[in-house]
């Protein structure tokens, strides 16, 4: 048996994993019928971030990224196209990897990991959009999207504190 | 559940936020390079700003001229009602804009690389 992180690979926990990266496609796609902000792009709710926060906390690093992964390459190539893909990528590369950092340390609560989150998946984007256009100016749009990252982070980490503590998930052997 | 971290988290989040935009903002726009004139929607020119020239717009009875001379551009005259293109004064960093709305025209400036709106969407 394949061992991963200590963690067996067993169909069950595959199954549950790629259920979770549907769960969270599903709320990506919510997200591309309504937009929730227009006046700036980039600006939304996060929604998958919902499953992407209770997995890290729930099931691990490697698990939660893994969801991301899928969630933000089936997203993009459905909904938004290869420059958002790009985008989006290296907004869920930085972002999962500082709440998990943030959730590491033992300090911050479900709702700061999630803000994190908010704020540094909107920075991974702006970067990879500056480095793709190679134009320092798309920077101009960093203050909005900080403050709706943590504004949208801020609602999406209240909703995931009532879903992580009430919600019993299964720990794979 | 809400921590005293997060609160310090999210001030600092805005405050670097804050700060790296005043940055960005005292070193952008950058000097621009192009003149675009646009009338009725349609570009009706692209002159570079180091080239002094007057351009003489007539269309559909509008007249505007406009003066390009070392690294700026500016209304120099116009046959609509309000002149207000004309106060608008001179430009010459991207993303600035002379607009006469009367006369259908636009005057912006453009960097040497293209304009990122263009494909960010």
């Amino acid at each position: 048996m394949m061992k991963y992180q200590n963690k067996k690979i067993t169909a069950y926990r595959i199954t549950f994993i790629a259920g979770m990266a549907a769960l969270a496609l599903v709320f990506s796609y919510i997200e591309f019928l309504i937009p929730f902000f227009v006046a700036v792009p980039g600006i939304k709710l996060g929604l998958a971030n919902l499953v992407i926060l209770t997995a890290l906390y729930k099931l691990g690093f490697a698990d939660a990224a893994f969801i991301n992964i899928v969630r933000v390459l089936a997203a993009g190539l459905l909904f938004t196209g290869m420059f958002g893909t790009l985008y989006s990528l290296a907004g869920a590369f930085l972002s999962i990897f500082v709440m998990y950092g943030l959730m590491k340390t033992g300090k911050f609560s479900v709702v700061g990991v999630s803000m994190a989150g908010g704020v540094f998946h909107n920075l991974g984007q702006l970067i990879m959009a500056a480095l793709i256009v190679s134009t320092p100016q798309v920077f101009v749009y960093l203050p909005a999207l900080m403050i709706s990252g943590i504004l949208s982070g801020a609602v999406i980490g209240t909703v995931a504190y009532a879903i992580i503590k009430r919600v019993s998930f299964p720990s794979f052997p | 559940m809400l921590k005293k971290a997060d609160i310090i988290l999210a001030a600092i989040i805005l405050f670097a936020g804050i700060t790296a935009s005043l940055i960005i903002g005292s070193i952008s726009p950058a000097k621009g390079e192009k003149a675009v004139i646009i009338s009725e929607g349609r570009i009706f020119g692209i002159y570079s700003l180091y080239e002094n020239r007057t351009v003489t717009v007539v269309s559909n009875g509008h007249v505007n001229k406009i003066l390009i001379k070392g690294g700026e551009a500016g209304m120099i005259s116009s046959n609509c009602p309000g002149k207000d293109c004309i106060h608008q004064g001179k430009i010459s960093k991207t993303s600035e804009s002379i607009v006469c709305l009367p006369n259908k025209l636009i005057v912006k400036i453009e960097g040497k690389d293209k304009n990122y709106d263009e494909i960010s969407k």
